[in-house]
């Protein structure tokens, strides 16, 4: 639970004052941390004495036992979405507001398109 | 992103199996241990990336019961998932029901059924949740754009609090991580008290 208390301290500050320059920065940092954590679960997989035995003899029941539970968890959710969620739901990709802002990082890359098309006006 | 997801497995799968024998790498063994930490800054750099963002808290505030849907679907369709290996594997309805129960916390559910069920079911258990999280990293884009943002959270499964949300917040809406967090503490909340469940079911 103390995720939610750290992620709810995120939220607040970049909702006061985190600075829109640093938005592509903190996207980095978000990949490269999750990077280091899935490489973390590598080595704790890795260490495993019979890894790669337990990968051979188990794989393909540990594979089944991931996939259906994921393909059950996701096509009921999307059925039940679909029925009880009836009105275009706000973050389906063919929203509105969505496509106005298709990619946050590009978006990043060019903090203040505005402004720059404002000053081209004033320039012409 | 699943470029650098899979470079990151396969290094630290190599990392785990060298770092304590090398002199040099025995350091790496003790990275697991930090995982908490480096948790946390994700944690905050997403909730920097939802604060900044204005329609999160728009959509945060009109949010109704019905989000109690997504977590709910998320663990019917994985013990749905799961009941039905039992057609496909020797493992018994008890036994597929406590691995699916997981959800992709690999961790907690390899060891519970380690101790309760023995190694065979405990290493299917981590190895089977463990899957499921990292297929996740591959597959929440997909099904983005195939069928819609609460199925990519689905995927994840109890991971869609944490290690998922930074694949999601790239790929699906940023309003998306709102849910996906709620989804996701409700869901690994579940967990344990549906392993003991299961775990008794099996005669464990």
């Amino acid at each position: 639970m103390w995720v939610l208390g750290v992620l709810c301290v995120g939220v607040y500050i970049g909702y006061r004052w985190f600075p829109a320059r640093f938005h592509r920065a903190n996207s980095i940092l978000q990949v490269i941390c999750t990077a280091v954590l899935i490489f973390s679960m590598g080595i704790v997989l890795g260490s495993r004495e019979n890894f790669l035995r337990e990968l051979a003899f188990l794989g393909v029941d540990s594979l089944l036992l991931a996939v259906l539970p994921m393909a059950g968890s996701a096509l009921l959710v999307y059925g039940m979405t679909r029925r009880f969620f009836p009105r275009v739901s706000p973050w389906e990709p063919e929203q509105p507001e969505q496509s106005e802002q298709p990619d946050r990082l590009e978006q990043w890359k060019q903090p203040e398109p505005e402004e720059s098309s404002e000053s081209r006006k004033g320039e012409g | 992103m699943a470029l650098i997801a899979v470079g990151a497995l396969v290094l630290g799968i190599l990392a785990g199996q060298r770092a304590p024998s090398s002199p040099v790498l025995s350091w790496l063994t003790y990275v697991p241990e930090y995982t908490d930490a480096v948790l946390f800054v994700l944690m905050i750099t997403v909730g920097i990336s939802v604060g900044a963002n204005r329609v999160v808290l728009r959509k945060l505030r009109e949010m109704d019961l019905r989000i109690l849907l997504l977590p709910f679907g998320v663990i019917l369709g994985s013990l749905a998932g799961g009941a039905l290996c039992t057609a496909l594997n020797p493992f018994s309805l008890g036994a597929n029901l406590a691995v699916s129960a997981g959800m992709g916390w690999y961790s907690l559910s390899g060891v519970l059924l380690g101790e309760a069920l023995g190694a065979d079911i405990g290493a299917v258990s981590f190895l089977s949740n463990l899957i499921r999280e990292f297929l996740s990293f591959l597959l929440i884009p997909l099904a983005v754009k195939t069928l819609n943002s609460y199925a990519a959270i689905a995927l994840a499964g109890a991971t869609s609090e944490d290690t998922a949300l930074p694949v999601l917040i790239r790929h699906a809406p940023e309003e998306t991580v709102v849910y996906s967090v709620l989804s996701g503490v409700l869901t690994s909340a579940a967990v344990p008290v549906l392993s003991r469940l299961f775990i008794a079911l099996a005669g464990g």
